[in-house]
């Protein structure tokens, strides 16, 4: 049984193409992160797999169970099932409420034995290594890092066992990120929880997850195995975003690869293959024709009438590519 | 660099500012050079002071701000030493700036045309009208905004984010300035997107005849950019060199650490880099080194005394007691 599984699944606003056909499945326990660029559809997933947004098209299954049927049958327990971090952590917390009350506040909607709800709060805090006296603070008197802290806190105070995290460590000094991510990571696998995490830093998503999807324009256009991905992604798109990535890059001692173009609007995306106008290896055939999420080796999918056409670019040498001994 | 001294020399420079929990201490000291051809990074976390000091150099600092000591010399000038109607002067003429979020730059009720046309007319008051629009279209095309003429005529909602850091970036180039600040300038872009503004900023260096002081949190980024690389932490200087220098072999702690958290080469099954601790309270005064509570190698002289900024090596400095010994 996966413990998310989405199938064909469109969102339509108005004219705008959410997304478009998207299917995968997370299996229980999984670490999978998912990246991609504005008008993506990384935010429109989010809101689909807690039930802030129905699905206009396909089928979203939570636990062998769709989500309108999740919501019918016990939307108290669905949402204690999936939380969701939020983005904007300090937006997250009401300025009107004390932290205390924030939390006291969830713990009384869904009716949790207080006591070992408190307890669970205190392991938590220590773990995120905020002190007890932040109960007491207004959202306002907290700092960013500390609100981020509490919007996981809150999120992990329900017990989930799917969780989406939108961009937890956006914002946090690059100094910091490494430790809470270490964090979350053991408290994942004490759990057992099932993880999805959207973040632009692949370094990130590299260490953290184990298998990551790329999307394009409301798509899935790249489904891998996490390592094989960064050694040698097969849509043309994720070679691009892997080759700018500076950390990547200098790793690598690869040229970035820079598209030309924009992003296009989801309003009217592009015909055929909807990366075509951006990508430097676009042929006829993908101007005309959509490309499907075909299988490839590895248990790897990809929406490429070409993949593997575009590869690293090795031929110059960076000029900050460390040396071994440093 | 030139032998007859940089463009811009900051010395000594000092900055406090009151908050509601008390004076905080912005910038301690701050000595730096900017080439008079070629592009300095500053990098730096929250906190660091960095755009603090971008904010010194262009003269516009916030209300709360208590105290400002030493010099900023833009050649012979001190720019601390100005006056407001002086400061003004230099801005969009000598001085430009480059910020993160270009939306909130550009004003909303005026066409890209007139942001440009005024800012030649600002440096060239003699040009006529028509002039400077064919100046506005021809500085439009050299950011690789295609359509020059048409996208002349567009509001900035009209523009996706990248295309307004590009309008952004014309502007400043059409002042011709001897040092432009770009404070930040792709942190609200997407990769691939930043990916395009970091080429043309690299394209345009060769270009143009001021310095750049790029200023960023991302280590990579300014490596990958800028020949020159100062990194800042708690408002004091605590590493300068060359880009390849800084990257190859990382002198103070706290750059090491830095880059060992950025540039991550642990195997993936290793916890992720990261420095213990918090981004120190520019509130609470500190009497030894500011990076001493996080510092792997601190020792009783790192908590007493504040290292001096000092040659460490050709063409480097840095502001570690131990610079010597942890090599």
């Amino acid at each position: 049984m996966s413990a998310v599984s989405l199938s064909d699944v469109s969102v339509r606003y108005g004219r705008v193409r959410g997304l478009d056909g998207v299917s995968f499945a997370i299996e229980a326990g999984e670490r999978v992160g998912l990246v991609g660029e504005s008008g993506s559809g990384k935010s429109t997933l989010c809101r689909l797999l807690v039930g802030l947004r129905a699905a206009t098209g396909g089928e979203v299954r939570i636990l062998d169970r769709s989500i309108p049927d999740h919501l019918k049958a016990d939307p108290s327990g669905f949402r204690r099932t999936v939380q969701l971090v939020m983005q904007d952590a300090l937006a997250s917390l009401s300025p009107r409420m004390r932290i205390r009350d924030l939390l006291a506040e969830a713990i009384k909607i869904h009716a949790l034995p207080l006591e070992e709800a408190w307890d669970w709060i205190e392991t938590l805090l220590g773990r995120l290594g905020l002190s007890p006296a932040i109960l007491d603070r207004y959202p306002h008197e907290i700092s960013g890092g500390q609100a981020r802290r509490l919007a996981i806190l809150r999120a992990l105070l329900l017990k989930p066992r799917i969780l989406v995290a939108d961009e937890p460590t956006a914002g946090l000094d690059v100094s910091v990120q490494g430790g809470l991510l270490n964090l979350l990571i053991d408290i994942q696998q004490e759990l057992s929880l099932t993880w999805l995490l959207i973040s632009h830093d692949l370094r990130v998503i590299r260490r953290v997850t184990s298998r990551v999807i790329v999307m394009y324009l409301g798509q899935v256009v790249e489904e891998s195995d996490t390592e094989a991905l960064f050694r040698r992604p097969a849509h043309p798109y994720s070679t691009a975003l892997l080759s700018v990535d500076a950390s990547n890059a200098a790793e690598r001692g690869a040229r970035p690869i820079v598209l030309q173009g924009e992003i296009p609007s989801p309003v009217n995306p592009p015909s055929g293959c909807r990366f075509h106008t951006r990508c430097p290896v676009a042929k006829a055939q993908c101007r005309d024709k959509m490309p499907e999420l075909q299988p490839l080796d590895g248990g790897r999918r990809v929406r490429c009438h070409y993949p593997y056409s575009l590869q690293f670019d090795q031929a110059s040498t960076s000029t900050f590519a460390r040396e071994a001994s440093s | 660099m030139p032998v007859d001294g940089p463009l811009l020399a900051i010395r000594d420079l000092d900055l406090r500012a009151t908050t509601p929990r008390g004076e905080a201490h912005i910038l301690k000291n701050i000595d730096l050079d900017i080439p008079s051809d070629g592009i300095v990074g500053v990098v730096g976390e929250s906190g660091s002071g960095k755009s603090s000091l971008a904010s010194a150099l262009i003269g516009l600092l916030p209300a709360n701000i208590t105290h400002i000591s030493g010099q900023i010399l833009l050649g012979d000038t001190d720019l601390l030493a100005l006056g407001e109607r002086e400061k003004q002067a230099l801005r969009g003429t000598r001085l430009a700036m480059i910020f993160q979020d270009p939306m909130t730059a550009l004003n909303p009720l005026f066409s890209i045309e007139r942001h440009l046309v005024d800012v030649v007319l600002r440096r060239w008051p003699g040009l006529s009208h028509a002039e400077a629009v064919k100046r506005a279209e021809a500085a439009i095309a050299a950011v690789g905004i295609a359509d020059a003429r048409l996208r002349l005529k567009s509001y900035p909602s009209n523009l996706s984010g990248g295309m307004r850091q590009r309008v952004m970036i014309a502007m400043a180039l059409l002042a011709e300035p001897d040092l432009l600040i770009a404070d930040e300038p792709t942190t609200a872009l997407d990769a691939t997107i930043e990916a395009q503004i970091i080429t043309l900023l690299k394209e345009l260096r060769t270009r143009l005849s001021g310095s750049i002081l790029f200023i960023s949190h991302h280590l990579g980024l300014v490596a990958q950019l800028c020949e020159r690389i100062c990194v800042m932490y708690g408002g004091t200087v605590v590493e300068v060199g060359t880009s390849a220098a800084i990257m190859r072999s990382p002198a103070h702690p706290y750059t090491r650490a830095l880059l060992a958290c950025m540039i991550d080469e642990a195997e993936a099954d290793q916890p992720l880099a990261f420095i213990p601790g918090e981004v120190p309270d520019p509130v609470i005064p500190v009497a030894g080194c500011i990076f001493a509570p996080r510092c792997a190698n601190t020792v009783d002289t790192c908590r007493q005394t504040r290292p001096a900024l000092r040659d460490y090596g050709k063409d480097r400095k840095a502001a570690c007691h131990r610079l010597e010994e942890i090599a």
